[in-house]
């Protein structure tokens, strides 16, 4: 077993024995329940809807789930001490990050199977269909934005308390998920050093928008899957924002005091 | 018999806490050396710069400057934790986790195989006295059983030194009868083990050696059997009888002198033995004899005023 | 000793279950909680003038779940957009031509005979188009086809390979192209979420109603109809949900239930409406195309049951009371009194 695998296998022990995470997915599955028990006109077969309010529930129910487990991994063990047995063994700090982030994703994973279950079982109880090449890279670019809030998670928790590191990274969340639309809109109205600073922005903040295939697979009649292209340029545009902050986190990490 | 190789060696280590005009000194150019098989005790009040050091030596803290190598290796290497087991001075373990769970985590990371560890923890958690316990998740221990498994944590990979911070923390007197027993074993194995510790008598028992510091300095570092010679002090109270004169070799140990009576006080048992005969040859009258023990600790902390004292003067 | 400690931490484990099961028992309860809030007494949100915002100002509770409530409403609003045009994100342009591209102007057609040329909205031939449009079809003469995207096309757009992923990621046409419109049947669903978000969203009402209507099943003709009076209830003074009924009746052939609808649309129009007509900050176009169309569906149904003279005495009421905003009504008048004459 490797050094990274066994510090991950703890944090997803955490996880899993905690029990938040089937609290999250109980009460969001209660609230499609509850949405779902709506009375639509007697129509029947309305999975759009329902893969909108599942879809939606279950990204923003593991983004914020993703958040608050990655942010409080390095503050809980310096308050906790738990970190002194861990590097006291023969592991660098740049194997206990990422065995950490390893954990976090495996806990988003376990998140996101649960959901999945619920979703799929509500899906066929629907009389619905999944649009299975959609659905998959849906699953995998929701990953891949786990994996950047996971990495953007770890950063502020370093540089900033526990509580303001959740507080940004939600704010970050909601936000980034609004901003690509935001800057197209505002670009028009800005005077040239509003559109200087739209510009400047665009590039160098993180679109989670971009990761998020959801009215794709909502729509799915009308869209085929991405191309493998299109994959790839997403892959390498988180992959780099997930290596930005996760050295940065470990740049902070690396030499701190314990 | 060849030369014992350094096992630890710190030279002019200078470690500091907080920022600019908040920066404090809580180690100040210390060095010493552990060598393989020795048994070294590391004793100071609180706050005097155990843990900080020792946190060096493991590489959570770094030094301002001066050296630290473990192994002949930097210290915080991955390659000088190798060998070492390392006992923390709060040991908290995950809650959400089973004994036999952290031990398998713990050993793991040491590079044990999980056949090793399946052998290793049961054997390890009876020799803790945690026998039967492997199952029970962490919330529930108490703060001694997270200390004996912290001790299991540390033996687990069978290092060859032990770092321990506060080495019996947390433990009834049953417990500390138990790990002396263990470090004892260890120790008789000829492994290097180094620890600070607020209870003298087991540094006492255990160890080869004694470093004791001081607000970051090292006051004193002796084996321990020359520490122990000073620690008994025998007091006489004689006076001299029909004009017999003192003797030469009593005078010259400069008794006090209170009318025609003496008091004289003596730390070594020989010299004690060697006084009463002569005082008695010499025709004195022993009015009173008395011993008195001075613990470590009494002997420590006069060192500790005395360092003060010293430091005042100049 | 070890038995008290266990039994004190299991009484713990105990309440601490019984809690989280009262919980979900509220959680569960929970729209039996919100039913009997009665939200159709919520008056906020949709102002209408000074006194309005005083009144609702006066509650804190009302002022802040009230102004949610009618965002929420509006947001489900533009969310239907999105629906008809399968994920395309055109830029809001829910004017009055867009409403009709969504069945809300179906109320506006006169009986042809009737039909002033050119000024009114051929509801024929847009309600056929949108038969075809329930089942998925492309259609190239859509009124907003040019209407641009929030998601601008390469040409237009700053923002280089961003831009392209976005538009690759996310559901895109270019606005130059003919729109995708969907089958309405999804969008339903919002409609319903947004009325139970604000019962005062009237519009949504109306074009849930439409919607539901192109359905074309009876099941759903009687949920547009049941959906229709649920406005109603919600807002007794709606003139634009009792034209809607009307039109519903007489596409039945109720022509008296019909008119009763349209005779209480007109009424509460011409009650409601200011003196400018549209001029006024709250009356729009809209508005006002809707209480013409009551007035004049009024009078032309107390025609078809030959009620003319009743029909000439609704006349001249409703031009007393509205003057030129229904001045078809002077053609309308001089037909009746020729038929009355004949008679």
């Amino acid at each position: 077993m490797t050094p990274v695998w066994l510090i991950a296998r703890s944090v997803l022990i955490e996880a899993v024995r905690r029990k938040e995470i089937y609290a999250i997915v109980l009460i969001s599955t209660l609230l499609i329940g509850a949405v779902m028990t709506v009375d639509f006109f007697n129509l029947e077969g309305l999975t759009k809807f329902y893969r909108e309010v599942a879809l939606q529930v279950m990204s923003a129910a593991t983004g914020l789930t993703v958040i608050v487990l990655a942010a409080r991994q390095l503050p809980r063990e310096f308050e906790n001490r738990t970190i002194y047995p861990l590097l006291a063994k023969p592991i660098s700090r740049l194997t206990f990050l990422l065995g950490k982030l390893l954990g976090v994703m495996l806990a988003a994973a376990f998140c996101y199977g649960l959901f999945m279950l619920v979703f799929i079982l509500g899906t066929f109880y629907l009389g619905g269909e999944i649009p299975v090449g959609l659905f998959l890279q849906f699953l995998y670019l929701q990953m891949l934005k786990m994996l950047l809030l996971a990495a953007l998670s770890f950063w502020l928790s370093m540089v900033v308390n526990l509580d303001a590191a959740i507080a940004l990274g939600v704010i970050f969340f909601f936000a980034s998920s609004v901003m690509t639309n935001a800057f197209t809109l505002l670009y028009p109205f800005a005077d040239p050093f509003g559109q200087g600073t739209i510009t400047v922005l665009n590039y160098a903040l993180p679109q989670l928008a971009l990761l998020d295939l959801t009215e794709k697979t909502v729509h799915s009649e009308f869209w085929p899957p991405l191309n493998l292209g299109t994959m790839f340029a997403l892959t390498a545009y988180a992959g780099f924002y997930i290596l930005v902050f996760f050295g940065a986190a470990w740049y902070c990490f690396r030499r701190r005091p314990l | 018999m060849g030369e014992k190789r350094p096992i630890v060696e710190a030279k002019d280590l200078v470690v500091e806490y907080g920022k600019g005009s908040r920066k404090v000194r809580a180690v100040d150019g210390i060095s010493f050396n552990v060598t393989e098989g020795e048994c070294v005790g590391f004793i100071g009040a609180n706050g005097a710069g155990k843990s900080t050091t020792i946190k060096t030596l493991m590489g959570f803290l770094f030094p301002v400057s001066g050296t630290v190598r473990m192994f002949g290796e930097d210290c915080g290497t991955v390659e000088s934790r190798r060998r070492i087991g390392y006992l923390p001075e709060v040991a908290l373990y995950y809650p959400f986790m089973k004994a036999r769970e952290l031990l398998e985590l713990y050993g793991g990371l040491q590079g044990m195989t999980k056949h090793e560890l399946r052998e290793r923890i049961p054997e390890l958690l009876n020799l803790v006295g945690l026998q039967g316990k492997g199952e029970i998740l962490l919330r529930n221990f108490s703060k001694g059983m997270q200390q004996r498994l912290g001790i299991a944590q540390a033996i687990i990979s069978h290092p060859e030194a032990l770092i321990f911070d506060e080495l019996s923390s947390g433990l009834d007197p049953v417990g500390r009868h138990d790990l002396r027993r263990v470090l004892l074993d260890i120790k008789n194995s000829g492994k290097t083990i180094f620890f600070s510790s607020h209870e003298l008598t087991e540094v006492e028992t255990l160890c080869d050696r004694v470093i004791m510091i001081h607000e970051g300095r090292i006051v004193t570092e002796a084996p321990v059997s020359d520490l122990m010679k000073p620690l008994n002090l025998f007091e006489i109270v004689f006076s001299m009888q029909d004009g017999n004169t003192l003797p030469e070799s009593v005078e010259r140990l400069g008794p006090a002198r209170d009318g025609n009576q003496y008091r004289l006080s003596i730390n070594d048992v020989e010299l004690y033995s060697r006084v009463v005969h002569e005082l008695s040859q010499a025709g004195a009258a022993i009015h009173s004899t008395s011993s008195k023990s001075r613990s470590l600790e009494e002997y420590f902390i006069e060192l500790v005023k005395s360092s003060g004292n010293e430091e005042g003067a100049a | 000793m070890n038995g008290k400690k266990s039994s004190s931490r299991d009484r713990k484990g105990l309440s601490r279950t019984h809690i989280l099961w009262a919980l979900l028992a509220v959680f569960a309860l929970s729209p039996a909680i919100s039913a009997n809030l009665q939200p159709s007494r919520y008056e906020g949100g949709r102002v209408k003038d000074e006194a309005d915002i005083e009144a609702r100002n006066t509650s804190a509770f009302a002022l802040i779940l009230g102004e949610i409530r009618a965002n929420v409403s509006d947001l489900l609003f533009v969310k239907t957009e999105l629906y008809l045009h399968s994920g395309v994100a055109y830029m809001p342009h829910l004017d009055y031509g867009e409403m009709a591209q969504t069945g809300e102007i179906e109320h506006r057609p006169a009986p042809t005979e009737d039909r002033e040329p050119g000024t009114e909205f051929d509801f024929e031939r847009h309600f056929r188009e949108h038969q075809e449009e329930v089942g998925i079809v492309d259609h190239d003469d859509h009124d907003d086809e040019h209407a641009p995207t929030i998601i601008p096309p390469a040409r237009q757009d700053f923002r280089g390979f961003i831009g392209e992923l976005h538009r690759r990621v996310k559901p895109w046409r270019d606005p130059a192209l003919a729109h995708i419109h969907t089958d309405g049947r999804e969008l339903l669903p919002w409609y319903r979420l947004m009325t139970l978000s604000d019962p005062h969203h009237i519009r949504a009402y109306m074009i849930g109603a439409w919607w539901l209507k192109a359905q074309r099943s009876e099941t759903q003709r009687k949920e547009a109809m049941r959906f229709l009076d649920e406005g109603v209830r919600n807002n007794p003074t709606a003139f634009q949900l009792y034209l809607m009924r009307g039109y519903m009746h007489n596409e039945d052939g109720n022509i008296e239930l019909a008119r009763d609808e349209f005779a209480l649309a007109a009424r509460h129009a011409a009650e409601q409406r200011p003196s400018q007509g549209p001029q006024h900050r709250d009356w729009t176009d809209y508005m006002e195309d809707d209480a013409r169309g009551a007035v004049r569906m009024h009078v032309l149904l107390e025609r078809e049951l030959r009620n003319i003279e009743r029909a000439i005495e609704l006349s001249r009421e409703y031009r007393a009371a509205m003057g030129e905003a229904v001045g078809f009504l002077n053609r309308i008048e001089r037909d009746l009194e020729a038929m009355l004459e004949e008679e």
